[in-house]
């Protein structure tokens, strides 16, 4: 019987047993983010802090803003016509929208993998120098062939995909596609990686793939995943947010907010209740 | 349904909940009536009484297996989550602390053939009294279950102690029987196992208290079970 | 289908939705029959009438080339063979033909059953063959342009010979030539390699066909660069607003304006204004640009609206600028729609009359234009321009001159077409 102050939950013993028993440092944190589209409002005070070396999961219905609040991270909402973010977002500290950061470098340092696969209709070794190539991140062929074979591998693809370079990276299977385009993402060596519902696309088998890499990949990057399939977000996440009508109602470890959430919407959603 | 929760957007999940849930109710009435009747049947040495209550336990036993197998169709279809989940784990444990009851109900019956050899009314008194506790602890748990109500479920999870209590009084008062007259000792054996049976039920109890508190808060009541020593033979 | 639950009203709607699917299919079939029966039917006369203007009756003489009369310096260099007297070396070869005529009027007639400028093409060919001085050699030489209707059977041969071009005479002649196998319908090759003439028999549509090529180099070169551009710009980087709807807006209309409206803007601009010279390549191409860089502008926009976004996100997501997105991804991908969009739109400049009307390309030029700034014609103004003559011969030359038009156009066509499948797109 577990004694009367030692507040142990299967989530921190897995976690204390599988990595460091350091408790994980905060990677990004949103402070008070509101987001306006034109007059509409997307995104009301977001509060919400990215661990180090964690999953995080957004989980909300479609239109909650948990996509908006992802694009936020590297700033993909710049370009939206009307679009206003207000609050601090912070990499490292250092506010991403001060004019001291540049939103290029900002792109290399947090990587993002989209809903559909997007592969860029060149071939698998293109897609993947690309983003070493603009960012001038090698001297020669054979460190660019090293970067290309690393992403790939760390990817999961390269077995798959390394007689064939050359072929276009379009005529892969879609889970294959994601995965390269993770890799690509993976390839510019990013601090985090956002995914926009990555498997929203690909059947359970291909799903299971990008899990797997996931999982393998939190060791080096920090990860946040949009998703709409909830057992994902419990599959793969250590933290899960879940977003509502543009805020953020309860964050909390995965675990709690699968077992026992706190806010009555949360629990609504999570059982697929009438809220 | 339940009174806490909004309905399912899929009508199906709700009714296949429902009909877990009324399973579970179903197997408590069978079990307090199973004890009830073994305790009746003690206080009247009723042996013809006590073969029939032995055959119910198997009835139990297959509303159990029904019953888990239901929990593990739903953990399969449905992946519940939060409260669902928290409501099919927590009916698969009750059931199963349902069917131990029912287990114990049917030892004390089977020991009521030995008793009625040589009855001993004034030793047995004190056995009534406990399973008349016994009794109305698993009666309020059933309602708490239905009510979902965490207040009385707390009250039943905090009465073991009184169990207890009264169980280890009973230890000694049938010492003194065997003391007083060596011809007592079998069926006091008898009725300090039948005792032990009841209070073994008595944490069943417990345990369901404490799993309908898990259910409901998605926590288990805090601090350590209210519980006397009970491991002792010995007087003091 | 029978199904169980179905009623006859049900069945009588569902023949009755059959019905109109039939009919719809049917009036389609019925369209394209009509559009395709009016191509052919073009193509068909086109091909009929213009046919024949690429051949050419050809008379051969027997033509001794005396060097007192080709050769005046006698060295046989290009100067001085450019100066010989090939009028009557052509009288000679003439007389030599047919010694029985004698009488000046007759030989006035013998003489109009060849080409005014068959002594220029005797020049031209002892140019070639300088050795041929002091020769005699079988040359095939260009009948008139009447002798080619006469034996093109253009004209009726029954008519009174007071109504026709042809004196009976000569139509002996022309037997006798024609029994001796002395004259042929063989190759114009003239029509393709000469400028304009006023003699039907000479008229080349070179001079045209260089025209047009000069002066869509020229729309190329200008409306090309400039739509892309303005395409690119207002597509990718120019913020969506009020302004950017205004000049969609002005866009879309020039692109509706009439054609002649430009070549008024064109006149005043480049010839009043800018003093450009008049008839030049130049300023037609310039005219032309201007009207179709609408056109290129629309095309090319909506050649990079069909890039999808999710492109222009993964490469912007990995840190790629605006202008790196474009050039690297964007444009790439929408190149072979621009391309089809541009060379549909040359093909439209290609055909265009009435803007260069108003900036004179419709004057009456006999040489071939070397350089942008040379007076020119371009094929459709060619066509314009023989149509309105009064010679019969020109007729043909209306159509030939068309078919050679319609076939540059149906291979720019071509092209875009093939770019367009050719390019799969993949994504």
């Amino acid at each position: 019987m577990v004694g009367k102050n030692v507040n142990y939950s299967f989530e921190t013993m897995h976690l204390e047993a599988s990595q460091n028993t350091t408790p994980p440092r905060v990677k990004m944190e949103a402070k008070g983010v509101d987001v306006y589209y034109g007059d509409k409002q997307a995104l009301e005070k977001v509060d919400l802090p990215v661990p180090l070396n964690r999953v995080t999961a957004l989980i909300g219905p479609s239109g909650c803003g948990k996509s908006t609040f992802l694009k936020c991270l590297n700033r993909m909402n710049d370009t939206v016509v009307g679009c206003r973010v207000t609050g601090s977002i912070t990499l490292d500290e250092e506010d991403i929208h001060s004019p001291t950061v540049d939103v290029v470098q900002l792109r290399a340092r947090v990587g993002m993998v989209f809903q559909k696969p997007n592969p860029f209709p060149k071939s698998i070794y293109d897609n993947i120098a690309y983003g070493p190539r603009i960012h001038g991140m090698t001297r020669d062929r054979t460190e660019l062939d090293q970067i290309v074979e690393e992403s790939l591998a760390r990817a999961g693809l390269w077995n798959e995909v390394k007689d064939r370079l050359q072929e276009p990276g379009t005529s892969l299977s879609g889970g294959q596609q994601q995965r390269l385009c993770i890799a690509r993402a993976i390839a510019v060596n990013p601090e985090v990686v956002l995914m926009d519902e990555p498997c929203s696309a690909l059947d359970p088998i291909a799903t299971a793939r990008i899990e797997e890499l996931i999982d393998e990949l939190c060791n080096k990057y920090t990860i946040i995943i949009v998703t709409h399939s909830m057992q994902q977000a419990a599959r793969v996440s250590h933290y899960t947010g879940f977003f509502h009508m543009g805020e953020l109602v309860e964050y909390d470890h995965t675990e709690a907010i699968f077992t026992n959430p706190q806010q009555e919407r949360t629990k609504g959603y999570v059982t697929g209740r009438f809220g | 349904m339940s009174k806490n929760l909004n309905p399912h957007l899929v009508a199906s999940f709700d009714q296949e909940l429902e009909t877990l849930d009324g399973l579970l109710v179903r197997q408590f009435g069978m079990v307090y009536n199973m004890l009830n009747d073994a305790m009746r049947a003690v206080s009247q040495f009723d042996v013809q009484g006590a073969q029939e209550i032995v055959q119910r336990d198997k009835e139990v036993d297959a509303l159990d297996t029904l019953i888990k197998e239901g929990v593990i169709k739903i953990l399969a279809l449905r992946s519940p989550l939060a409260d669902d989940l928290r409501w099919v784990v927590t009916i698969q444990k009750v059931s199963g602390e349902l069917e131990r009851i029912g287990d114990l109900s049917k030892n004390i019956c089977k020991r009521i053939p030995e008793l009625a050899r040589r009855p001993l009314p004034e030793a047995t008194s004190g056995l009534r009294v406990l399973g008349f506790m016994v009794l109305e602890q698993l009666e309020s748990m059933q309602h708490s279950w239905i009510d979902e109500n965490v207040d009385l479920a707390m009250k039943a999870w905090q009465g073991d102690s009184a169990v207890d209590a009264l169980y280890g009084s009973m230890i000694r008062e049938l010492l003194t029987h065997m003391f007083e007259d060596h011809g007592n000792i079998t069926s006091c054996i008898h009725l300090l196992f039948m005792a032990n049976n009841l209070e073994r039920i008595g944490d069943h109890v417990t345990n369901i208290a404490e799993e309908l508190i898990f259910r409901i808060t998605g926590k288990k009541p805090s601090g350590d079970r209210p519980k006397e020593n009970n491991t002792s033979l010995a007087p003091n | 289908m029978n199904h169980k639950n179905e009623t006859p009203e049900q069945r009588k709607y569902l023949a009755k939705r059959h019905a109109a699917s039939r009919r719809f299919r049917w009036y389609g079939l019925m369209g394209l029959g009509i559009a395709l029966t009016t191509l052919f039917l073009l193509l068909g006369t086109m091909l009929l009438k213009g046919y024949s203007s690429f051949f050419q009756t050809q008379i051969q003489l027997s033509v001794s080339f005396d060097q007192t009369l080709v050769d005046p310096v006698g060295d046989k260099s290009v100067e001085s063979l450019a100066r010989g007297d090939y009028r009557a070396i052509l009288g000679n070869a003439i007389k030599r033909a047919f010694p029985e005529i004698k009488s000046r009027d007759d030989r006035r007639q013998l003489s109009k059953i060849f080409s005014d400028g068959a002594s220029f093409q005797l020049q031209n060919l002892l140019i070639s063959h300088p050795e041929w001085v002091s020769t005699s050699q079988n040359v095939w030489l260009i009948a008139s342009d009447n002798v080619d209707m006469w034996v093109k059977e253009v004209v009726d041969h029954d008519l009174p010979e007071s109504q026709r071009r042809i004196s009976d005479l000569q139509a002996k002649w022309l037997a006798f030539l024609e029994v001796n196998h002395q004259l042929q319908l063989r190759f114009n090759a003239m029509f393709f390699t000469s400028g304009d003439s006023r003699n039907p028999e000479m008229a080349g549509i070179l001079g045209a066909i260089k025209g047009s090529a000069l002066t869509l180099l020229i729309t190329f070169l200008v409306s090309f660069p400039l739509g892309v551009a303005s395409a690119v710009y207002l597509e990718e980087f120019a913020a969506k607003g009020r302004w950017a709807d205004f000049i969609e807006v002005n866009i879309n209309n020039l692109a509706a304006v009439p054609s002649i409206v430009f070549g008024l803007l064109g006149l005043a601009l480049y010839l009043n204004l800018m003093h450009l010279p008049r008839s030049a390549p130049l300023v037609g191409g310039l005219t032309l640009a201007m009207m179709t860089l609408p056109t290129l502008v629309i095309a090319t926009r909506a050649s990079l609206k069909s890039v999808p976004d999710p492109i222009r996100d993964g490469a912007r997501a990995l840190g790629a600028s605006p202008l790196q997105v474009v050039l690297h991804h964007v444009l790439p991908l929408a190149a072979p729609g621009m391309l089809t969009g541009t060379i549909i739109s040359m093909a439209r400049a290609l055909g265009e009359t009435a803007p260069l009307l108003m900036i004179g390309m419709v004057a009456f030029i006999m040489d071939i234009p070397g350089g942008v700034m040379d007076p020119s014609t371009v094929l459709p103004v060619q066509i314009f321009l023989w149509a309105d003559s009064p010679e019969r011969a020109f007729l043909e030359k209306t159509s030939g001159a068309t078919l050679i038009l319609l076939a540059f156009l149906i291979t720019m066509n071509a092209l875009a077409v093939y770019i367009r499948n050719r390019v799969e797109r993949r994504w």
